[in-house]
């Protein structure tokens, strides 16, 4: 018991110190310190790129996207309120930014057509496949964009179906049945891969 | 219940597992000093801008509204004007603050700091402009306040441009 709150305290003390060093290097950033923009960079770009990087798909440009984004939060300090969670902050700049970079640089790009009839989730097919995280790794890579980034928007960026609908600017209710048929697809990905493997 | 979805917050630690390309923050670091440069030198450009607006500005007030019944009344700065004394002493003093920040502008030149020579660039555009001004607009500025005005908000200009080169040399040490 008192092991588990020594190791609580220390765990909200290391969170405060981390915050108040958070705090320390944006109010350099905001000054416009070289110093204070690299140390933003070292601390976050690994976090950053892997978003970006599940959204693209390509290494070069994941590093170009996730550059970027630093670039346009040095340059949107302005708009980031005290209070909000800068991480946050800062990893909707880097999906926004990825999402354009698919959009820009692939002409076929289309996202996934709005009205979907409803799909039915396949549970059978689901709970037959043992995940390898490898797998579906490679899986997600070699989706269509569009599927790539609903998935990854939801499995792994952590947004809710109603913050995904604000992203892509679509229908809260289309963002499930596409999220079901992306996940579908990949499903059958793996399946394959099974198959073959 | 989605096992996708919870096979993958189990294992999010191997998920978040990405190598991040070599080289990155080498090219980042490239990036950002050309982002900085870009910024530095949109700044001396609206900073040049404003000056010669400002001078412009006056130059055809004066001498639109200006009606020169007597060519001895039509004083410019260097002819005969009383207020020459102020208007000599007011371009000393910006030229003093100017050469103070030139000096030490010019001291990063030896050493060998990446963005150097394109701000030592920019630096000696804000000095050409200074040329140009006291050649061509100075001499037929009207004998009057609106004369300190407008040399106030050039050497203004220049003087806070340099300095914001100066202020960007010494993060870059």
């Amino acid at each position: 018991m008192f092991a588990d709150a020594t190791f609580q305290d220390l765990h909200s003390l290391l969170y405060i110190e981390m915050e108040e060093s958070i705090s320390n290097i944006v109010a350099g950033c905001r000054k416009g310190k070289q110093k204070a923009q690299l140390q933003l960079y070292n601390l976050f770009a690994k976090r950053l790129y892997a978003a970006c990087f599940r959204i693209i798909g390509k290494s070069s440009e994941a590093e170009e996207a996730m550059q970027d984004t630093f670039l346009k939060i040095f340059g949107r300090l302005d708009q980031y309120k005290p209070g909000q969670c800068f991480e946050a902050w800062m990893h909707r700049i880097a999906v926004n930014t990825a999402i354009d970079y698919v959009r820009r640089n692939e002409p076929d790009f289309e996202s996934l057509p709005e009205q979907f009839a409803p799909v039915e989730e396949e549970q059978a097919d689901e709970s037959e496949i043992s995940f390898a995280v490898q797998q579906v790794k490679s899986a997600c890579m070699d989706l269509p964009s569009g599927y790539r980034i609903i998935l990854s928007l939801y499995l792994f960026e952590g947004y809710d179906m109603e913050e995904i609908a604000s992203i892509l600017q679509i229908q809260p209710a289309s963002v499930r049945s596409q999220y079901l048929r992306a996940k579908r697809k990949l499903i059958t990905q793996l399946a394959t891969q099974k198959h073959h493997g | 219940m989605d096992k996708l979805k919870q096979y993958i917050d189990e294992n999010r630690e191997a998920f978040d597992e990405l190598p991040m390309p070599d080289g990155h923050q080498t090219r980042f670091e490239k990036k950002l000093m050309q982002s900085r440069k870009h910024t530095l030198r949109e700044f001396s450009f609206y900073g040049a801008l404003l000056a010669a607006c400002v001078a412009l500005f006056f130059l055809l007030r004066f001498s639109l509204t200006i009606v020169p019944e007597d060519e001895a009344t039509q004083s410019h700065i260097y002819a005969g004007c009383g207020m020459s004394q102020e208007i000599h002493d007011l371009q000393l003093y910006y030229t003093m603050q100017m050469n103070e920040l030139v000096l030490q502008l010019q001291a990063y030149d030896k050493k060998n700091i990446p963005g150097t020579r394109e701000l030592l660039d920019e630096m000696n555009q804000v000095l050409y402009d200074n040329s140009e001004f006291e050649e061509t607009i100075l001499p037929v500025l009207p004998c009057s306040d609106a004369a300190i005005f407008a040399m106030s908000r050039h050497y203004g200009a220049s003087l806070e441009s340099l300095q914001i080169m100066l202020n960007q040399l010494q993060q870059m040490k």
